[in-house]
């Protein structure tokens, strides 16, 4: 029996009832607990499996996408221990399970149950990506409100028919316009119902969004709409980065050049976008963000998701990813994902 | 008229008087006890076996009626009809239960048939107000009554901050605070005021929907036949927009005019359908037509002190905040006192006191005759009329009169004491205390007066007027006799107060001087500290049964200024000896005379935290009242003599000993889980899955901060000592500490130069967490291993961790639902701080700093874990999502609310006490009920409401009775305000309550007459009542009926958040009406007040119905989501039988 444990995606416990002698409908008991008399004397182990979702974007020296990479292109490291990918899907087709699911106990899951639990974490057969956008609609905005707002229409409008996307906004609180939804026309009306706001606490706002996309199954992003700087959150963005990196959710941030007057904001939009694997853009103007969007939507297009379960690892705090190529056709490509994360305490 | 009385167990017995039959009984006695389930099914079976017998029908009915939930009326109006016309007493009796139940349902059509019905078979029936029975309908509006506001109501609607859920006659009023209070800013230049950016918004948006009503001409219709249209270029010249692309899919909509863009995005034109309708080329239409807000009394009169008469009527108003400002006050008068002020003076007269009438109008009544009614009633009126010297006659003029006289002072002290009730009452409107407590609260020069900010200042006055106590004889109780205050004005302590006062106070004989002077300083502009001392030792000593010594008055009230916020812990366990609290007093300045700054805020967080312990395992039981003082001063002795960091660890140490010992837990167990387990509650036969689940969330929250368990500490404290023994060190011990202590990231680590000096994180929290960080241990006992002394004295080293071990079980204790710092910020709990920027924060009020970045390195709490509660709470809010575009309201409302949710724990609570708070609220409805139909009951009921509701809003109850939306009336009064109405009339006319509720009435007695104990009033205020930290510096639960507070500046308006005692009444209610068991609302009532909390709409600080809106909005989710439930158990159970 597998049982998906709260959020479902980008980093999901499972845990795992195995019946070594009947793998029947046995509720959950604490690991090693011993049948009363009279039971069926069948032991039941509760694992906790992690599986881990990776999205990889893979360029040449110039920065080109490479597609059409295969499972077995790629070497996964957690700590330096080298895992076995559990599912593999390129850019917005639907992933695939590649390996059978080993518990920590070492014994295999009944082949049936790996599957569905890898499908679940990465969306099952749903294909595309779940895109959150969050808009800045505090006083930093005012002016560039109406042109940021048409920017976004144009990122959304240009999003592939299978992604999912939510629309929300946030001054001093955060404010969901539109949940997750596949049908784009509903975020569009969203976004135009979005009211300018006061405050800025943009981090509050974006952990929140984290929390969001964590809870739903498959590859999903955030995009952040801003100008920055933040005047109202209390929470600083690294510790958000680091709940992000956690989560496997990149975070890509589109501003203005406007932002590089304050350098400590576009540092700490720089640093978070980094560090989740996502990447920040700042166009001269609003109108001018069509090259930034052509990039997130074709790194979208173009990623792997990738995920595995953990080998054994005693490690409870911070783990290193490393992910890279085999083979020397490979050696001058960029890969770029997620550093690592904090295993769910 | 003929009215029923029923006697103590009357209802079914009188109403069935003969002997019920055998399924019927059997069901009564299941829902007597307890076995409320089996009780429905037996009545559903019953019926389903003689549906014609009237007496299962009844029983069925009354049943309905006193579990709450809907069908009330219908089952009634079944019962009626199986009734014989020769039992008419009893068909009298039910026809009026069917008539209110069908009221409170809204449904006015039943209940006029039923009236009707009634009237036929007894012909002499009253029921005066006839009103009550027609079809709701809108109040009548007068010719010239209404103002146009151009275009979509709605988009108005966002553009002025004004919430879609208030009633047309709402609108007006809400639009005009918000004119006054956030249209207009002073220059201080010779234009004096000039439009705020709101107000310039609004002001376009008018104009922009002008032209696009123009656009619509004379159908009031958007319509654009074909996106190749004129029409197109029009249209999208007026929104701002143009059209990028070709008609059809590819056409966008892109700004090109920014500010109009702006107004229509911001107004929610609907331009995503608009676009839609291009890229499908089809036709748009909307429907553009005006919306009428009703004015009140007529467009003239306000036109007539106006500043300017061009322009239409709405430019005219938003263009003069003084006109907004009267407008506002007038419609928050008691409707005929506005009337009657309308009559006495001219609109520019009043205009000049409209802030004035703005603060204090609510209070102004006039009865029918038109005369004024004042406090204090006939026995009191010489005195108003001496005061103002007016008339009460000409309630108009009297009033008048009250708001010109004095710069406003007449008019706050009225205010104040209109709000009073019983011996406050009795106590201050005597006649000469009236003339002399005015005197001093109105000085001798009048300006400036109290009504001259924007907000509400002197929060002082009614906190006196309402927090005074009481002796038995009627006089006021003075803490410590007279002396101690009057030793705080003549040796002034804390600085003078007031010369006058100094001189006068060594005269005084008697407790009026003291209150005069409470009285007098009120009306100082600066802090009234000596009040807000009266209070604090006023609030410890009502709760006690022996009376603070004279002694220890002295000392509280020397001690109050730097130590005040502490005296919650007296109040917590108040029946602690004055020694006990006299060692308190004393060992808090020890702790401040510790030299090395990080050690004292190391000390005094685990004194503080050790003591917040002991607070909530004395609120919950956990430590008996017997082991209350001889716990708190083994606690308090060890920080008596705090000489090194090695003390501060034992102290911690000694004090979780003693914590765990006064709640007879064994020392040998684990004691952070013991710990956790004591806080959770002690939970009853059934509860223990529930306490486990909060015992788990806390454990949670201190793992991801990150925090040493207590017993890894003791445990390597131990070691320590047996390695200066001479036991070899244990390096796996050493390291497993070294790992966890790893895992503590330094805040700004990862940041550069000039990122980590532009951050404000504070110096010495900083310390403290790079002191953990750097700390080696093994490296310290190789250096020592020579020295058992120093080796000793290693265990210092880990006094820093134990205070944050024993802080953060309390921030785990406290964190609200929804909080999201303590989850993301690993360094939340350690980063609190003891000191502040001036060292002196340590023991005042908790407060957030570090808001926004690069201000910070994420928010942190700074000064006393006593007022942590709130602090965190106010801290967390910001991490609420409202599901509505307006959160005015939040700022002091939001953590109370969720302090009332936080605080509390519910363990072995009886599923009748729910239904006892259940049936009190269900009979005040049906109280207001019967009074919408009968003059009489109203005159009644109104007396009743009157000590808690203000005469403006009991004008409202009336009102909408009269307009046939009587359930409208009834939600005006709030749930506490019902459950104390159910209660005052069981106590002063149950007669009534009888008639009124008969079926609620005895169940009420039955539950009393079973267990005298538990089914009471003061037990039900500490199940279900609020913790009230700054009116009365207690987070025990109470009810403190206080009048619903008016907004008021700087903290007082916490007070105001603290004067709604409805939450929990009212969520008790709910699960009661859902079967829910007790214990889950341990986890339930959180959530219901934050998705509350998420779902009001308000418009203004004092949008007290939007709260109230919002918890009936979540109950009826509530009551969806449990639906369910609720039919699956009704059909395993009838599976079962």
């Amino acid at each position: 029996m597998i049982r998906m444990q709260g959020r479902a995606a980008g980093f999901v416990a499972a845990a795992v009832s195995i019946g070594a002698v009947s793998a029947g409908l046995a509720p959950p008991r604490a690991a090693g607990q011993q049948t009363g008399a009279g039971d069926e004397p069948t032991a039941i182990f509760e694992v906790e499996v992690d599986l881990v979702m990776l999205n990889v974007a893979v360029t040449d020296r110039r920065g080109r996408y490479i597609q059409n990479l295969k499972p077995e292109d790629f070497r996964i490291r957690e700590d330096g221990i080298e895992q076995t990918i559990a599912s593999f899907g390129e850019g917005n087709a639907a992933p695939r399970q590649i390996a059978q699911l080993r518990t920590r106990a070492g014994s295999a899951a009944p082949e049936s149950e790996a599957r569905s639990a890898a499908a679940d974490a990465v969306g099952g057969s749903l294909a595309g990506a779940n895109v959150f956008v969050l808009f800045d609609t505090s006083n930093f905005m005012y002016r560039s409100f109406v042109y940021a707002e048409d920017a976004i229409a144009d990122f959304i409008r240009g999003l592939d028919a299978a992604d999912s996307v939510a629309f929300y906004g946030f001054s001093r609180n955060l404010t969901r316009h539109t949940f997750l939804t596949a049908a784009h026309g509903d975020a569009l009306r969203g976004l135009r119902r979005s009211v300018a706001g006061d405050e800025t606490a943009l981090y509050n706002s974006l952990l929140l969004t984290l929390r969001d996309a964590a809870k739903v199954s498959g590859r999903k992003v955030i995009i952040v709409f801003s100008n920055g700087p933040d005047n109202a959150s209390t929470i600083a963005p690294d510790d958000v980065g680091a709940i992000a990196e956690d989560e496997g959710i990149p975070i890509y941030v589109i501003s203005t050049k406007e932002l590089n007057k304050d350098p400590i904001s576009s540092n700490a939009f720089r640093r978070i976008t980094q560090r989740t694997g996502g990447k920040a853009y700042f166009a001269k103007t609003w109108q001018r963000q069509s090259e930034a969007f052509v990039e997130i939507r074709e790194e979208l297009a173009n990623s792997y998701t990738i995920t595995y379960y953990p080998q054994p690892n005693p490690n409870r705090g911070w783990r290193s990813i490393s992910v890279e190529l085999a083979g020397e056709e490979h050696r001058r490509r960029q890969v770029r994902t997620r550093a690592g994360y904090r295993p769910k305490l | 008229m003929q009215r029923l009385i029923l006697t103590a167990l009357g209802g079914a017995a009188w109403i069935s008087p003969a002997p019920l039959a055998g399924a019927v009984e059997d069901a009564l006695r299941l829902e007597r006890e307890g076995r409320v389930l089996e009780a429905r099914i037996e009545l559903t079976r019953s019926i389903e076996q003689a549906p014609d017998d009237a007496q299962a029908r009844l029983a069925w009915a009354e049943f309905l009626d006193r579990r709450g939930g809907g069908g009330v009326a219908a089952a009634y109006a079944q019962a009626i009809e199986r009734l014989p016309a020769s039992e008419s007493d009893k068909r009298r009796e039910i026809f009026r239960r069917l008539i209110t139940a069908a009221l409170l349902d809204g449904d006015t059509e039943a209940a006029g048939a039923a009236i009707g019905r009634l009237r036929g078979e007894v012909p002499s029936v009253g029921f005066a107000a006839e009103g009550a029975l027609r079809a709701p309908r809108p109040p009548a509006v007068a010719e010239g009554g209404r103002v146009v506001v151009p275009g979509l109501l709605n988009s108005f609607l966002r553009m002025a901050a004004l919430s879609t859920d208030l009633r047309l006659e709402e609108l007006l009023p809400a639009l005009a605070r918000n004119i006054f209070t956030g249209g207009y800013r002073a220059t201080g230049g010779p234009a004096g005021m000039e439009p705020t950016e709101y107000l310039k918004l609004i002001m376009q948006y008018l104009s922009q929907a002008r032209e696009l009503e123009q656009f619509a001409g004379a159908d009031n219709s958007i319509d654009v036949p074909a996106c190749e249209s004129m029409e197109t270029a029009q249209l999208l010249k007026i929104l701002g927009f143009r059209l990028r692309g070709e008609c059809g899919a590819g056409a966008v909509l892109e700004t090109v005019n920014p500010s109009r863009a702006f107004l229509s995005i911001d107004s929610a034109f609907p331009l995503a359908d608009l676009e839609a309708a291009y890229q499908r080329d089809e036709a748009f239409h909307l429907d553009y037509r005006p919306s009428a807000l009703p004015i009140l009394f007529d467009r003239d009169y306000w036109l007539a002190g106006a500043k300017k008469a061009d322009g239409g009527f709405l430019d005219i108003f938003i263009g003069d905040p003084g006109l907004a400002r009267l407008y506002t006050a007038m419609s928050n008068l008691h409707r005929p006192a506005a009337e009657a002020l309308k009559s006495a003076a001219p609109v520019d007269r009043l205009k000049d006191y409209a802030n004035v009438l703005d603060f204090f109008g609510a209070a102004f009544e006039v009865d029918d005759g038109g005369r004024a009614v004042t406090p204090g009633g006939e026995g009191a009126k010489s005195a108003w009329e001496k005061l103002t010297g007016q008339s009460t006659a000409d309630g108009g003029k009297f009033f008048q009169r009250l708001i010109e006289l004095d710069d406003g002072w007449m008019a706050a002290f009225y205010d104040a004491l209109a709000r009073t009730d019983g011996p406050a009452r009795d106590y201050l409107t005597e006649p000469r205390r009236i003339e002399r407590f005015y005197a001093a609260v109105r000085g001798r020069v009048t300006s400036p007066g109290p009504a001259r900010p924007i907000f509400r200042a002197n929060a002082e006055l009614l906190l006196l007027t309402t927090r005074l106590h009481f002796h038995d004889n009627g006089g006021p109780y003075i803490p410590g006799g007279i002396e101690p205050w009057k030793n705080l004005f003549v040796k002034h302590p804390h600085g003078k107060y007031d010369g006058k006062l100094t001189r006068s106070a060594a005269a005084w004989s008697e407790a009026d001087d003291v209150i005069e002077a409470m009285f007098a300083l009120c009306r100082k502009a600066i802090e009234n500290e000596p009040l807000k001392i009266f209070l604090a030792v006023s609030n410890i000593d009502r709760r006690r049964a022996a009376p603070l010594a004279a002694a220890t008055v002295e000392r509280l009230i020397l001690s109050f200024p730097a130590y005040g916020e502490q005296f919650a812990l007296y109040n917590d366990s108040p029946n602690l000896s004055d020694a006990s609290i006299g060692a308190h007093l004393e060992a808090m300045p020890r702790l401040d005379k510790i030299n090395s700054a990080s050690r004292r805020a190391d000390a005094t967080g685990a004194f503080q935290a050790l003591l917040g312990l002991w607070q909530i395992l004395r609120r919950n039981g956990a430590i008996p009242e017997a082991e209350a003082d001889a716990s708190l001063q083994a606690i308090l002795a060890p920080f008596g003599q705090i000489g090194n960091r090695q003390a501060v660890f034992e102290a911690g140490r000694n004090g979780v000993r003693a914590l765990l010992r006064a709640a007879g837990r064994e020392a040998a167990e684990a004691p952070q889980e013991a710990l956790l387990e004591l806080l959770a509650g002690d939970p009853g036969p059934g509860e223990d899955a529930v306490h486990q689940e909060l015992v788990e969330r806390m454990r949670r929250l201190l793992n991801l901060q990150r925090l040493i368990p207590l017993e890894t500490l003791f445990d390597l404290a131990d070691h320590l000592e047996r390695v200066s023994r001479g036991e070899a060190f244990n390096t796996a011990m050493a390291n497993r500490l070294a790992a966890n202590i790893s895992e503590i990231r330094l805040p700004g680590s990862t940041l550069s130069s000039a990122e980590a000096n532009a951050q404000a994180q504070g110096h010495w929290v900083e310390r403290h967490i790079r002191d953990q960080r750097t700390l080696n241990l093994r490296r310290a006992v190789d250096r020592a291993r020579e020295n058992p002394s120093q080796l000793l004295e290693i265990r210092g080293d880990l006094a820093p961790m134990l205070r944050d071990s024993l802080v953060g079980l309390l921030y785990a204790f406290y964190s609200p639902p929804g909080a999201e710092i303590i989850q993301a910020n690993p360094l939340f709990v350690r980063s609190h701080d003891f000191l502040g920027p001036e060292q002196r924060r340590g023991w005042s009020r908790a407060r957030t700093q570090g808001f926004g970045w690069p201000n910070s390195g994420g928010g942190r709490i700074v000064g006393s874990l006593m007022t942590l509660p709130y602090g965190l709470a106010s801290t967390e809010q910001n991490f609420m999502i409202p599901s509505e575009r307006q959160a005015l309201i939040w700022q002091d409302l939001a953590p109370q609310m969720l302090l009332g949710a936080t605080v509390p724990r519910w363990w072995k609570v009886d599923p009748a006490e729910l239904q006892f708070v259940g049936l009190h609220l269900r009979l005040g409805k049906l109280l207001l009920a019967r009074a919408a139909i009968d003059a009489e009951v109203f005159a009644e009921v109104t007396a009743r409401l009157r000590r808690r509701v203000e005469p403006s809003r009991l004008w409202k109850v009336r009102d909408a009775f009269r307009n046939g939306a009587v359930r409208e009336g009834v939600d005006v009064v709030t749930p506490a305000e019902l459950f104390d109405l159910a209660r005052r009339m069981l106590e002063s006319n149950r007669a009534l309550a009888a008639d009124a509720g008969g079926a609620q009435l005895e169940a009420i007695e039955r539950l009393a007459a079973r267990d005298p104990a538990r089914f009471d009033y003061a037990r039900t205020a500490r199940l279900f009542g609020m913790p009230h930290p700054r009116l009365a510096r207690s987070y025990n639960l109470e009810l403190l009926h206080l009048p619903l507070f008016p907004t008021m500046m700087g903290y007082s308006s916490r007070i105001l958040a603290e004067s709604w005692e409805s939450n929990n009444l009212f969520w008790a209610a709910l699960a009661d009406e859902l079967r829910i068991a007790p214990a889950q609302l341990n986890l339930l009532i959180p959530e219901w007040t934050q998705r509350s909390l998420e779902r009001i709409f308000a418009t203004h600080l004092d949008d007290w119905p939007a709260l109230w809106r919002s918890l009936r909005l979540i109950a009826d989710e509530v009551r969806r989501q449990q639906r369910p439930r609720l039919e699956q158990e009704i059909e395993r159970a009838l599976a079962a039988n």
